[in-house]
């Protein structure tokens, strides 16, 4: 199935232009931050000691990497978007059906092709992690690296996300639309006000869960806890994650399977 | 034997009622004509039958075990890919190798377009790409929905002798058209739609075979018409343009003994003529 969905995608130009942006936008963000704070601590060499954190080397780094890459979590959604979007545009997602393929096979390849991605943003988000450390004289080492699972954790609820609304809504620009609107505040408002009802449940909106998966790297476990207040802990975030993960590849899969084409 | 069994199909889109209890068999080795107006439901059912939509009620069944390949509706394919690489992607899908393409392309007439993209092609490029689609594999079953749109006579022509040349082979094509002369030519079976009722179905022959009739004149057309309305077998007479048409039931029409009740009732004939119903005029008479 991804050897087919190979085909499909490796003359597709929108597809490589916007995952090339993906590690440039990453590493040119780094640079410019490793570069203010390089800075910032020549100038004030307290400020090291102040926060007692080094974000640009190992082990805080992963931290620091991963979470400034959660900022870019929209790129591969977009190229999910895009890819199962114009399968349903173009009509090829029926002729994919009538030349030989099952629903589940159709829907298979798109979960596979969405890991895919997800997996290739961890890649880059290693790799950036290596070349930082590097210029910052600072030896790779996995202590810390466990933020590099919650990056993935937090990018496969974006990208299942995706998934999901191009499935259920089948058109690019609606689709992209509407997860932009949900991402950038929908997802808030809806959930703050059911909060004035249901405490607590602003913490456990799909995409609250992801953020809550990787903490503001500056922040010593002490602030994060006095900030975060009566936020579940991890285990529990974790365990939505798991949930809203599971939701939103059956939603998308009841919602395929017996679907109109 | 029947290739694909169809059982009380019925689709309802709100309350628009798009098929009504459809019963159908496409017999192995025919080619299967579906005929009727727009929006009589024709694509429906060809959908329903390819998993592509969702039957309200009723239920189908392919022989188990056949290859089939299919065109729905328009050519759907990777706009930004070329022919070849389109048809990559088709025989992939269909679990085979790239050696049917170059054959497929070249059956279709594009093999001099194989690298041009899919977006450059003109409409009837598009078709010839699709039919050439079907052909990969070389499928027992192919289900064609509108094959010659946007082709011109040269390629109506050739997808014509493709349906012919299937036929030869044995295998089993089922189409839905309104093109009736072209479904004529090439069609050993039809069955003909209404508002997604099955009016009529059954071999081309059974379906226009369903009434003898036969051109009469003589010198005085009133006196013949008078005649011919007392003829024991109470056929129906219309009258033509200087001719009367006489229509009776299947079967029970003798040119001869015709001839004959006339001569004896005093009306000698001077044209004689029978007239095979084309299924352009059995269409009209079932769909209006």
């Amino acid at each position: 199935m991804l050897q087919t969905e190979w085909l499909k995608l490796k003359k597709f130009k929108p597809f490589w232009v916007v995952l090339a942006l993906y590690p440039v936008c990453l590493m040119g963000l780094l640079l410019i931050f490793s570069g203010i704070y390089d800075k910032a601590n020549e100038k004030h060499h307290e400020l090291q000691a102040l926060t007692g954190i080094t974000p640009f080397t190992f082990p805080e780094i992963w931290n620091t990497v991963t979470y400034t890459a959660s900022w870019f979590h929209f790129l591969p959604c977009v190229l999910i978007l895009l890819n199962i979007c114009n399968e349903f545009e173009f009509r090829t997602h029926r002729q994919n059906l009538l030349d030989g393929w099952s629903r589940a096979q159709f829907f298979g390849a798109k979960v596979l092709v969405t890991l895919g991605i997800s997996g290739l943003t961890l890649s880059w988000v290693v790799m950036a992690t290596v070349l930082l450390g590097a210029v910052h004289q600072s030896s790779p080492s996995l202590n810390g690296s466990s933020s590099l699972l919650y990056f993935l954790g937090q990018s496969l609820l974006y990208n299942f996300l995706a998934l999901l609304l191009g499935f259920t809504l089948r058109r690019g620009l609606l689709s992209l639309a509407s997860f932009l609107i949900y991402t950038i505040f929908l997802e808030k408002i809806v959930f703050s006000m059911a909060s004035l009802q249901f405490h607590k449940l602003r913490y456990f909106a799909p995409l609250a869960v992801a953020n809550q998966l990787l903490p503001f790297p500056l922040w010593k476990e002490q602030v994060h806890k006095a900030l975060s207040g009566d936020a579940p802990g991890l285990p529990v975030v974790q365990g939505f994650a798991v949930v809203w993960l599971l939701l939103f590849v059956g939603v998308s899969w009841w919602r395929y399977r017996r679907a109109d084409l | 034997m029947s290739i694909l069994t169809v059982e009380g199909l019925s689709k309802t889109y709100g309350t628009t009622q798009a098929l009504q209890d459809v019963n159908l068999e496409v017999p192995a080795g025919s080619i299967f004509g579906v005929l009727g107006p727009n929006g009589s439901g024709k694509t429906t059912l060809l959908g329903i039958v390819l998993d592509i939509l969702q039957a309200t009620r009723g239920r189908f069944q392919w022989t188990a075990g056949i290859t089939r390949a299919a065109l729905l509706e328009t050519p759907n394919f990777y706009t930004y890919l070329n022919g070849r690489d389109n048809l990559t992607i088709t025989a992939r899908l269909r679990g085979r190798g790239h050696e049917g393409i170059s054959s497929a392309l070249a059956q279709v007439g594009l093999d001099s377009y194989e690298n041009l993209p899919f977006q450059k092609y003109s409409l009837g490029m598009k078709q010839r790409l699709a039919i050439g689609a079907t052909l990969i594999g070389n499928p027992e079953v192919m289900v064609l929905d509108e094959p010659t749109n946007g082709l011109d006579p040269a390629g109506i022509a050739d997808v014509r002798d493709l349906i012919r040349g299937l036929r030869d082979q044995g295998k089993t094509v089922f189409l839905a058209s309104h093109m009736l002369d072209e479904v004529e030519k090439v069609c050993s079976h039809v069955a003909i739609l209404k508002k997604g009722k099955v009016l009529s179905q059954g071999a081309l022959s059974e379906v226009l075979l369903d009434e003898d009739r036969v051109e009469v004149r003589s010198d005085d057309l009133n006196a013949l018409a008078d005649l011919l309305h007392a003829h024991p077998l109470k056929p129906k007479v219309q009258r033509g343009e200087g001719v009367l048409s006489v229509v009776f039931e299947a079967g029970f029409l003798n040119p001869a003994e015709l001839n004959r009740y006339c001569l004896d009732g005093g009306q000698t004939l001077s044209h004689l003529v029978m007239r095979k119903k084309t299924l352009e005029s059995r269409f009209l008479e079932l769909t209006d």
